[in-house]
């Protein structure tokens, strides 16, 4: 590997690098919005985690936490920002690239 | 515990899993094709003349506005059986290569059929063609989102398509076949899998 790549490995999204995180910007960049038991299920994190990394996320705004109701139920609805897909798609083609060489 | 790195490809197709998890989408598109297939079958039972042309005058408009119905009775139903024990999650818009690619294969197939039919195509090809398109437009979910289930209907699909190619019906009567027995069998897949799904504890809500 080139010493540039070796740099453009340095350089990669810390917020998005992290497996759990990436799993749920991947997740969330699927759909328009998506509610939290969607993302628990298919994370397979537990509620905890799943908040903390949430919560990563929504402090880097790469995404949008709203807190709702579905009649008496609470509801909270996720959705990626725009900040965020454009975060997602430049690690995606980053990675990409650097795998391939 | 270290986490592995997820398959984004797979990760992409989840969605699509997760909206036909609960067989509500075969159970509504069932119930829209056994509709169509009556819609069009009851006039024969109607006597000529007067009946057949008050049922004629408002058949259409039911006809056209079942797909909306569909569509809003899937969506009450969605949020009656899936969203708690599933979790809930909304389309992302279609890109618009994809939907004038769907709308260029849509006017293809519609510009095909006419062609054999002014070139004066036996009619009855007409429900074995239908029956053909529909085994292949089936095997997308297979192949695109690995919704397995739908190769059952695909299978149920050509072997309609070649039952009604070995023995002929006219037109209607073979359009008709086509959209009871198609639809029933969605409706019967729709079902076993919403039953299935049914099984599940309910997730716990945030």
């Amino acid at each position: 590997m080139k010493p540039e790549d070796l740099r453009a490995l340095t350089e990669v999204d810390r917020v998005i690098h992290e497996p759990a995180r990436l799993l749920i910007v991947a997740l969330l960049a699927a759909v328009k919005e998506a509610d939290f038991v969607y993302v628990l299920r298919e994370s397979g994190l537990t509620k905890g985690n799943l908040s903390s990394h949430l919560a990563k996320l929504e402090e880097a705004r790469y995404i949008e936490v709203e807190k709702t109701y579905r009649g008496k139920i609470p509801l909270t609805l996720l959705r990626l920002t725009a900040a965020g897909r454009e975060a997602f798609e430049g690690y995606r083609k980053r990675m990409n690239g650097l795998l391939r060489q | 515990m270290a986490q592995s790195y997820p398959d984004l490809e797979d990760v992409g197709r989840r969605w699509q899993r997760h909206w036909n998890i609960d067989g509500l989408s075969e159970l509504t598109m069932g119930g829209l094709w056994v509709l169509w297939g009556v819609a069009f079958g009851l006039p024969k039972l109607l006597p000529e003349g007067g009946w057949t042309k008050v049922y004629w005058s408002f058949a259409p408009l039911v006809l056209m506005a079942s797909g909306a119905a569909s569509s809003w009775v899937m969506k009450r139903l969605k949020e009656k059986f899936t969203y708690r024990r599933a979790g809930y999650a909304a389309p992302a818009e279609a890109r618009p290569l994809v939907r004038i690619s769907v709308a260029g294969l849509a006017a293809g197939i519609a510009a095909g059929v006419a062609l054999l039919a002014r070139r004066g195509a036996p009619e009855e090809l007409a429900a074995p063609a239908l029956a053909l398109v529909l085994a292949a437009a089936l095997l997308v979910p297979v192949i695109r989102w690995r919704l397995t289930h739908f190769a059952v209907l695909s299978g149920i699909a050509l072997v309609l398509s070649f039952v009604l190619g070995a023995a002929p019906l006219p037109l209607d009567s073979g359009m008709i076949a086509v959209l009871l027995t198609m639809g029933t069998a969605s409706m019967v897949v729709g079902w076993i899998r919403l039953r299935r799904f049914l099984r599940l504890p309910p997730g716990d809500a945030e």
